[in-house]
């Protein structure tokens, strides 16, 4: 599904170049759990970034499901990451001012899906995810682990072939980490490739395998 | 749907920047209201007849006599008529002074009305049908015709109430003879706009016909284009036929040209359209500077509001779509804007219509109607887009991975937001530079009005004007011993007797009120006659002896006229320093004959009234100008009231108190002396020189408002752009605080930023007043366009402003905790 062929990132100081990603190369195949893990600064949200065409400043090659995304624009990039891609932030990242249901709403309306098809697939997400009670609230009166539940159903509304996840239980106690994890894990079984980013090796253990990285470097496949 | 239901939400999120923002929008959208109703009202509403575009207004010219209006004669009104082809419709209504004002005979009282002849074509011309009865007929126009009256709706009303059954009835006008007129029609609301005429009467019974008097110039004149026909074809078209009387009646005095204007456009004159669209084009400023405001607070608003800007993008916003959110949330906050603004313009608006000090043509029936409101919403739309724009197209393409990470803040559009606020001030403070130049040139200008010299003192100074024109009086012609002006003799005797009078005169008329060349052409004995365009002109007035004395004037050379100077005596005329200078250079002009008419008849010669043609100068009097805002001395010739044979004399009494404290006295002795006259309507001298003012007061006191809102605007738009980036620059300031800056260091930074924005919005704002204030120049008087001392002062202010708006938040940025501003994020 995703191909990556040295792929770097930098940034121009005075001094010189200074790297982020350093000719990273790997494969990750559709139905994949993927982990990505290593200290501060090795990289690791930059590749998601990448990976989710968020991020725009860097070289290499890149294959999206045979789709070369090195050859794209920003904008055929941004047709791509819609159709393709659901993410899930550390922060959660709600819209403040959205209801839990409007949240849920937003990313199909941007996809110019049908108001009453939209309105079908929010009401199932949130049965599905048994938010159902808490539709018309707003995220500050919701839990933190409420909140990375609605964002995580928010990521996957749209069905998305590819789920990254930055740290999803970072700001979440053990217990509603677990919940979150354990949620990624029917994902994956329903046949959606994951791609986390963790420092946690309890989140790592739910995946196929680790990529780790230091320095910008890949260490291990 | 939904972007709307957002909006809504954010704004009732932010009650105090809503209010804000509703509020600028609100004083901008509503001045703009206000004066685009009255725009609308007096200069866009088409009157109210068919194909209003196609009426226009008539009348000589002689630029090379430095005449640019003058009234039509009756020959020259029946040449036109005959030889045009341009015309479908032509009418002619008497214009001279005072042809306006008539007296109606009611059951105990007399009333004035604003009432004139007219030729039966007028309503033809006007395209109007009656509401009850008929118009004036054609027949009606020869002399001695039918005496029939056609009302106006108003007065129908008024006198009325509106019965049905008022035709047959009559009414008795009693002006320059006691006649009684049979009502046969009544017009329908609104006819007779521009002009205030209640009243038709036959021109027949004007007492002059048309065909007399090729050379004076008397009538107004409005005609009907015929379809397809152009006012520059009727111009063409007039001049030829105009050219073509000129050289068949070398002798007389004829305008070299014909102008034709649209017949809104002529009532209403340059300066007032001037002056309109000035108004216009002050309040449109006041706008942009209101719009530029919110600008500023919503490029502040939405830096904050970046984050969740890039989380709409991440999870799939266009950005055509993130744009039209924030667009619609601009556009709700102007459309609030625009609903407490068309409040706002409708109160103003109220209060405008309520004075009305200038008589403004149609200014009484202006409302706020459907167009009206369209405008409102229209430019509150526009004022939306306007403001919305830049700070839409600035965040709507953040830096998503830097936005999205915890812990940063937005930097990716700061620096170019941030530009745009800059750019936003500096266009603020022109505006402003601008708008206040205008005000202050003007209200220069209205000073120089009020303390013009006008060659004598209208303090302690009251006129009284007396309506000889009702029956008892002879008509103004044939002066007799037992003429009105015997009472009048007994009456000034009066007066003078009263505690704390100083002095009484009378004259055939006040003093002139409008600007422009003199009417009368004069002859000076023994200078050969001249073409009619080469011919002296004058204003003659007839003034009793102590005339000059009450107005406050000085005899300079020569004598005063005096009670000697009677009906029996030789003629005995004063002139004036003007007519002194242009027609005696090179001579002393007393002792000279003069005359009025071209002609040179023998010295000995009488004319129709049995008196001596010529007059003897017996002295000159400095100049006396006119009553206009910006006033102007002609050539004078001042006859002696008994030899002048003339109806309707106005009083000046020159007090040592009060004036009006002998208002009241006045009245008295008037009735005292000649009880069966209307009651004098008595002013002080200082009210009608105020009335005279009356319309550039109004344009300068508005103009002066705007700009000071303008300023204000302005003002705090700079303060809120320093003080956000003082909230901005908090970390930074803690940085520079703990590596050892001083208060005045901080203090410099803010209002050094501050000032320099001051500064360049200064110099585009005078740069381009310089070129914008030469639309005033016809509104000025005294002062010019760039008048170095109103540029200096209004940078002065500016600055002062400025430094005011910089002060506020420079002093909170010197007062920081460091530790506190180096925790900020």
């Amino acid at each position: 599904m995703i191909q990556l062929r040295n792929v770097e990132k930098c940034f121009k100081t005075r001094a010189g170049f200074s790297y982020v990603l350093r000719q990273i190369t790997l494969d990750i195949a559709e139905g994949e759990f993927i982990t990505i893990m290593g200290p501060s600064g090795a990289g690791k949200s930059t590749l998601l970034a990448i990976l989710g065409m968020y991020d725009h400043a860097w070289e290499g090659e890149f294959l999206f499901s045979e789709q070369p995304v090195h050859q794209l624009n920003p904008k055929q990039r941004a047709v791509l990451n819609k159709r393709f891609v659901g993410f899930v932030f550390q922060q959660f990242h709600l819209l403040d001012d959205l209801t839990v249901a409007e949240n849920l709403d937003i990313p199909l309306s941007y996809r110019d899906v049908k108001r009453s098809e939209r309105q079908a697939l929010v009401a199932d997400a949130l049965d599905r995810f048994n938010i159902v009670g808490k539709k018309d609230l707003f995220p500050s009166q919701l839990s933190g682990g409420q909140q990375q539940l609605v964002a995580v159903a928010r990521a996957i509304i749209a069905k998305p072939k590819l789920l990254l996840a930055d740290e999803p239980t970072g700001n979440l106690h053990s217990e509603q980490g677990r919940d979150i994890m354990e949620l990624f894990k029917k994902l994956n079984q329903a046949g959606t490739t994951i791609v986390q980013v963790t420092h946690s090796e309890t989140n790592a253990a739910y995946g196929h395998r680790i990529i780790k990285l230091k320095d910008g470097w890949l260490v291990k496949e | 749907m939904n972007d709307l239901r957002f909006a809504f939400r954010q704004l009732v999120k932010n009650p105090g920047f809503t209010a804000v923002a509703v509020l600028t929008l609100a004083l901008g959208i509503g001045a703009n209201t206000a004066i685009f109703s009255v725009i609308n009202g007096v200069l866009l509403k088409p009157l109210p007849y068919p194909a209003p575009n196609q009426l226009v207004a008539l009348w000589e010219r002689s630029p090379e006599r430095g005449i640019e209006r003058e009234r039509v004669s009756g020959p020259n009104y029946l040449d036109w008529r005959a030889q045009n082809t341009v015309f479908s419709e032509m009418a002619v209504t008497p214009g001279w002074e005072g042809s306006e004002s008539f007296n109606l005979v009611l059951q105990d009282t007399t009333a004035k009305v604003r009432a004139g002849y007219t030729s039966a074509r007028l309503f033809t011309t006007l395209g109007t049908k009656p509401l009850l009865g008929r118009t004036l007929l054609p027949e009606e126009d020869q002399k001695g015709g039918n005496p029939a009256t056609v009302l106006s709706y108003g007065l129908w009303q008024r006198l009325f109430a509106g019965d049905s059954n008022v035709i047959g009835q009559t009414l008795t006008v009693d002006t320059y003879g006691r006649r009684q007129y049979t009502i046969v029609g009544v017009m329908p609301p609104g006819f007779g706009v521009p002009s205030l005429c209640e009243l038709w009467l036959p021109l027949g019974w004007l007492g002059v016909t048309l065909e007399e008097q090729r050379s004076a110039h008397w009538h107004n004149v409005i005609a009907r284009l015929k379809p397809g026909a152009t006012i520059a074809q009727a111009r063409a078209e007039m001049n030829a036929i105009q050219a073509r009387l000129k050289q068949a009646y070398p002798g007389e005095t004829i305008g070299s040209e014909v102008a034709v204007a649209p017949l809104l456009h002529q009532a209403l004159g340059r300066g007032l359209r001037t002056a309109l669209w000035v108004l216009w084009g002050v309040v449109a400023a006041v706008l942009l500077i209101a719009c530029a405001n919110v600008a500023n607070l919503m490029l502040a608003r939405a830096a904050a509001r970046e984050r969740e800007i890039a989380l709409r993008l991440a999870l799939g916003a266009r950005r055509r779509r993130v744009m039209r959110q924030l667009l619609a949330e601009s556009i709700v906050l102007a459309l609030l804007g625009g609903a407490l603004g068309a409040l706002l313009g409708w109160w103003g608006l109220r209060l405008v219509v309520a004075a009305n000090p200038a008589n403004i043509p149609r200014l009484n029936e202006v409302t706020l109607d459907l167009t009206v409101l369209g405008f409102t919403l229209g430019i509150s739309v526009l004022a939306g887009v306007l403001f919305g724009l830049a700070p839409a197209w600035h965040c709507s393409s953040p830096e998503l991975n830097e936005a999205l990470k915890e812990g940063t803040r937005a930097v990716s559009s700061g620096r170019a937001a941030g530009r745009t606020r800059d750019a936003l001030v500096v266009a603020e403070v022109a505006l402003s530079v601008v708008l206040l130049a205008g005000a202050g040139l003007m209200l220069q200008s209205f000073a120089r009005m009020l303390r013009a010299d006008r060659g004598f003192q209208p303090e302690q100074l009251l006129t009284a004007e007396l309506d000889f024109s009702v029956s008892g009086f002879t008509t103004w012609v044939l002066p007799t011993a037992t003429r009105p002006q015997v009472p009048l003799r007994e009456l000034l005797e009066r007066l003078r007797a009263l505690p704390g009078v100083q002095a009484v005169g009378a004259g055939s008329r006040l003093l002139r009120r409008e600007n422009g060349p003199p009417n009368e052409s004069i002859a000076i004995f023994g200078r050969s006659t001249l073409r009619p365009e080469e011919q002296p002109r004058a204003e003659f007035k007839g003034i009793t002896p102590d005339w000059v004395r009450a107005l406050g004037g000085r005899v300079e050379r020569g004598r005063d006229l005096t009670e000697a100077d009677r009906l029996e005596a030789p003629g005995a005329v004063l002139i004036n320093e003007t007519l002194a200078r242009r027609y005696f250079p090179n001579e002393d002009p007393i002792g000279q004959r003069i005359k009025m008419g071209a002609s040179q008849p023998p010295v000995g010669a009488t004319n129709v009234w049995g008196l001596p043609e010529w007059s003897t100068i017996v002295g000159v009097v400095r100049d006396v100008k006119s009553l206009h805002p910006q006033p102007e001395a002609v050539p004078e010739v001042y006859q002696s009231y008994w030899q002048w044979p003339m109806q309707n004399p106005t009083l000046l009494i020159r007090t040592t108190t009060e004036p009006t404290m002998l208002a009241q006295a006045v009245r008295r002795e008037t009735k005292g002396v000649i009880p069966n006259l209307p009651p004098p309507v008595v002013r002080t001298m200082d009210d009608l020189l105020s009335e005279t003012v009356a319309e550039p007061r109004l344009q300068t006191g508005l103009v002066s408002v705007f700009a000071g809102l303008a300023l204000l605007l302005a003002a705090v738009g700079l303060y809120g752009v320093l003080a956000y980036t003082v909230t901005q620059r908090t970390h930074e300031i803690g940085v520079r605080l703990a590596l050892g800056a001083q208060k005045r260091n901080l203090l410099s930074l803010v209002i050094g930023h501050g000032m320099r924005l001051a500064l360049a919005g200064l110099a585009v704002g005078l740069l381009s007043a310089l070129a914008l204030t030469r639309a005033l120049r016809s509104l000025l008087y005294g002062v010019k366009p760039a008048d170095p001392l109103t540029f200096a002062a209004v940078s002065l202010l500016l600055l002062a402003i400025a430094l005011i708006a910089c002060w506020l938040p420079a002093r909170r940025a010197a007062k920081l905790d460091p530790l506190a501003a180096l925790r900020y994020e």
